[in-house]
């Protein structure tokens, strides 16, 4: 079921990273997506995985929900891994069959892969866990609002944003009720080749479009109803703020990331 | 004085598919003064939604015009003024709820009206607990029950303190607990508040609890007074379309086959059986 | 009843539904239901929104699969062969709550089609069931021909219904069908099912929450509540227990609140009833009763 796919989710809770900054934790995130690439070194990794498991441990999220996140991009995640482990050239050959073969390089090149693919979306989870998407797009906005300077509709993006995520449960729990609807007719979505199965799928994307542009135009109303008229004058309820706990977030980040990035240079 | 809402000669014409037009109101003559409770009433496509459009300037008329707390719907300087004054709560509640927390959705019409931080969480504050929703202030609004859905959709205009709040079949998509918790909250503001309440709909056990209704059907006013005036009219109503409470029914079939002669204007139970204790001791034969 | 039974053409054995297990937003739809339906009744099922109500009626045609329990149809478990349960689903219809958003054909007749053209009949047999079903919901045939997205909303409504009654299924299971509709369109509505039900010997499955509804057209209620059968009977024993009704966030009619205010106030009226005309005789009675000794 659709409604099962926990990646990119918002999960309420009053845990100590639910109250930090949403600007601190988005540019920690990119932080920790530098670290990532720039590191290829074991130690390096093993700092990075302390780090955000054990942020992921004080956030009380459960293990198992962020492993569950990481269920949709198995199989790119294996895909990588298995082409790296094949194809990669080295010196060490441990394994030859053809044009095919595995090599230490290779190994160690897949286990990177997995390790970097995993932290990565363990680690923008923790985001996307523990902040609600409007602060999420109420700090993106505050975080590139020097670029308003530059006409850049800022506000604009950030508004189609927090509304894409609103209605993205929305549009779900529609898009199962059509499949839903056009099974009970006898559709089958699961077998036939690739052209045959994009076919089955008209039934659900006419109506999901219909809909989607209905449900749009009374959203247009109503937000007008409510004296939406841009960024003209508007106001805030929730004022971001930058405390302590912020800065011992940065001070945390800078410590790991900072340490991982020394390792891999000394190394 | 001005009144609330002041239709004269109301008009609205619109196109379909095959490029024919169609009168949706057809010189509609309709006031509503300050403070009232009124319901309007009609079956679908009796042009009592389009009513709804022209109360704050969704829809402008074609011929007529529309005057909103004094103010002409037609004059585009207006515009954000009339919607100030006249709040809006629309049919189906998912495509009016903007944020995906509560009481952020709750806030959004006062951050556009430009509203202090401070002022806005005491409004806000202060709207969900008038709608009992106060406690789901953190909730995920797709998670709610349309009943709770709907009555945030109230918070959200009810925190920007406007005069009147027009809602469109607010209820039709709703349960039957869903549509009396939220007439229970649109009582409660037209009681305490004193805010005029214009409620479009077809359920007429809704348009009874009303202090007015009015009847529209094909474009035309039909009918327009007390509920008790109203609803006595049985005949009239399911020719346009409509019912009326069992309770009349009720006495007026004891009147066809009992020769009864009960007055039949009992709108609610406790009306009916007092009308029918008395009858069924051998009041009157 | 005499003494064989028949097979139930359907049935449900201890069926519960828990959704999304193992997050957060763990949840027990259904909750041990038995059910079992016999060929040619006529069935509401009543309950408030989340009472579980439409978590059940997916089950009946393998849209869901019960977490535990059967669903039987002719005695067989419909689970049972996976291959098998697209020919379940074209005998026993569902039609969906606000059926119209699922219409997609580029005309009316197209979409009605989708069904039988799943079934993989011949397009002789297609045309003349799509003919059938206009019939049936008391639309015009040359309305066959028509983008379904000019039509009104009672139109759709009707093709959607028209799109599951093409598949002649043996069971109609119908999930609040009237929702949305103004009184006559309601009335309509009604008076189609029953015509389906009467003259074309369908069995029926109702799902409303308007008791007034069900106690109208149906035969046998069943109430459900938090995932549980609550209630089941002939309509007039399940209205006689006005206040569990209300308990399970149910409204009766008006006319047998009337009724029970009078009981209320010590007038010996029988207030098993839930329409106008039988409550008109009730009262005849109660009033010869009162004034006759």
């Amino acid at each position: 079921m659709l409604r099962d796919i926990t990646l990119g989710q918002f999960f309420p809770g009053n845990t100590w990273m639910h109250r930090i900054d949403p600007r601190t934790k988005i540019v920690l995130v990119m932080a920790m997506i530098v670290a990532l690439f720039v590191c290829s070194h074991a130690a390096a990794y093993v700092v990075l995985t302390v780090y955000i498991f054990g942020l992921i441990a004080i956030s009380k999220l459960s293990l198992r929900m962020v492993l569950r996140g990481l269920k949709p991009l198995l199989v790119i995640i294996l895909f990588t891994a298995v082409l790296n482990l094949f194809l990669t050239p080295g010196d060490m050959l441990l394994w030859r069959a053809g044009p095919v073969s595995i090599t230490m390089e290779g190994i160690q090149k897949a286990a990177l892969i997995v390790a970097r693919l995993v932290l990565l979306i363990a680690g923008t989870s923790l985001l996307t866990y523990t902040t609600s998407p409007i602060q999420l797009t109420d700090g993106l906005e505050r975080l590139l609002s020097p670029l308003k300077k530059l006409h850049l509709p800022i506000h604009e993006l950030a508004m189609m944003m927090s509304l894409a995520l609103r209605f993205i449960p929305t549009l779900v729990e529609e898009t199962d009720k059509i499949m839903s609807a056009q099974r009970a007719r006898g559709a089958d979505f699961d077998s036939g080749n690739l052209l045959h199965r994009a076919k089955a799928l008209i039934p659900i994307l006419v109506p999901l479009f219909v809909s989607s542009f209905r449900r749009a135009d009374e959203l247009a109303t109503a937000m007008e109803c409510r004296l939406y008229r841009g960024d003209i004058g508007r106001t805030r309820m929730r004022q971001l703020q930058l405390g302590r706990d912020d800065a011992i977030c940065v001070i945390v980040a800078i410590l790991f990331l900072g340490g991982a990035i020394v390792l891999q240079i000394l190394t | 004085m001005s009144e609330m809402i002041q239709a004269e000669q109301l008009t609205f014409r619109y196109t379909d598919f095959s490029h024919t037009a169609h009168l949706a109101l057809d010189g509609v003559n309709l006031t509503i003064p300050y403070g009232q409770f009124a319901a309007i009433l009609g079956r679908n496509g009796s042009g009592k939604s389009t009513f709804a459009k022209h109360c704050n300037a969704i829809a402008l008329p074609s011929g007529g015009r529309v005057l909103v707390d004094g103010m002409d719907t037609l004059q585009p300087d207006l515009i954000w003024d009339i919607r100030r004054a006249c709040s809006m709560v629309f049919q189906n509640p998912d495509n009016q709820i903007v944020a995906t927390v509560v009481e952020e959705d709750v806030a959004f019409g006062l951050e556009n009206m430009g509203v202090p931080p401070k002022e806005i969480r005491r409004r806000v504050n202060e709207a969900l607990h008038m709608v009992d929703m106060y406690e789901y202030r953190m909730h995920a609004p797709h998670l709610l029950s349309g009943g709770q859905k709907q009555r945030v959709a109230i918070a959200g205009v009810l925190a920007m303190q406007p005069k009147c709040i027009v809602l469109d079949e607010p209820t039709a998509m709703l349960d039957p607990r869903g549509r009396a918790d939220v007439m229970h909250v649109l009582h409660r503001l037209h009681k305490e508040k004193g805010i005029t309440i214009v409620l479009i709909t077809h359920h007429m056990d809704e348009a009874v609890q009303a202090e007015r209704v009015a009847v529209l059907d094909h474009g035309h006013l039909i009918l327009d007074g007390t509920p008790r005036r109203i609803f006595v009219q049985t005949r009239k109503l399911h020719s346009l379309g409509l019912t009326v409470p069992q309770s009349v029914q009720l006495l007026e079939a004891l009147n066809g086959c009992a020769q009864a002669g009960l007055e039949i204007d009992a709108l609610t139970v406790e009306e009916c059986a007092d009308r029918l204790e008395v009858w069924l001791k051998g009041g009157r034969a | 009843m005499n003494g064989q039974k028949q097979t139930p053409i359907l049935e449900v054995r201890g069926l519960s539904h828990v959704y999304s297990v193992g997050t957060p937003f763990e949840q027990k739809a259904l909750d041990d239901v038995n059910l079992s339906v016999d060929k040619g009744e006529f069935i509401a099922i009543i309950g408030h929104t989340g009472s579980g109500k439409s978590t059940l009626i997916q089950h009946l045609n393998g849209l869901l699969r019960p977490t535990t329990g059967q669903v039987l149809f002719h005695g067989q478990d419909i689970f049972q062969k996976t291959s098998q349960l697209r020919k379940i689903r074209f005998q026993i219809g569902l039609l969906f709550q606000y059926p119209e958003y699922q219409l997609f054909e580029e005309t009316v007749g197209q979409d009605i089609a989708y069904g039988p053209a799943n079934m993989g009949l011949h397009n002789s047999e297609i045309t003349r069931r799509v003919s059938d079903a206009l019939d049936a919901v008391g639309l015009p045939q040359s309305i066959a021909e028509k983008s379904p997205f000019e039509l009104s909303g009672g139109q759709k409504r009707r093709v959607a219904l028209a799109g599951v009654l093409a598949m002649q299924p043996e069971i109609l299971v119908l999930d609040e069908p009237t929702a949305g509709l103004d009184p006559a369109g309601r009335e309509e509505m009604f008076e189609l099912i029953r015509d389906l039900h009467d003259k074309r010997d369908t069995t029926i499955l109702l799902v409303t929450h308007s008791m007034e509804d069900a106690a109208r057209v149906a035969s046998r209620l069943i109430v459900m509540r938090e995932g549980q059968i609550f209630l089941t009977g002939a309509p007039a024993q399940v209205f006689g227990q006005a206040e569990a009704l209300e308990r399970a966030g149910l409204t009766v009619p008006q006319v047998t609140k009337i009724l029970l205010a009078l009981r209320a106030r010590g007038i010996p009226v029988d207030t098993r009833c839930y329409t106008v005309e039988q409550a008109v005789q009730k009262l005849l009675a109660c009033r010869e009763e009162v004034l006759g000794c």
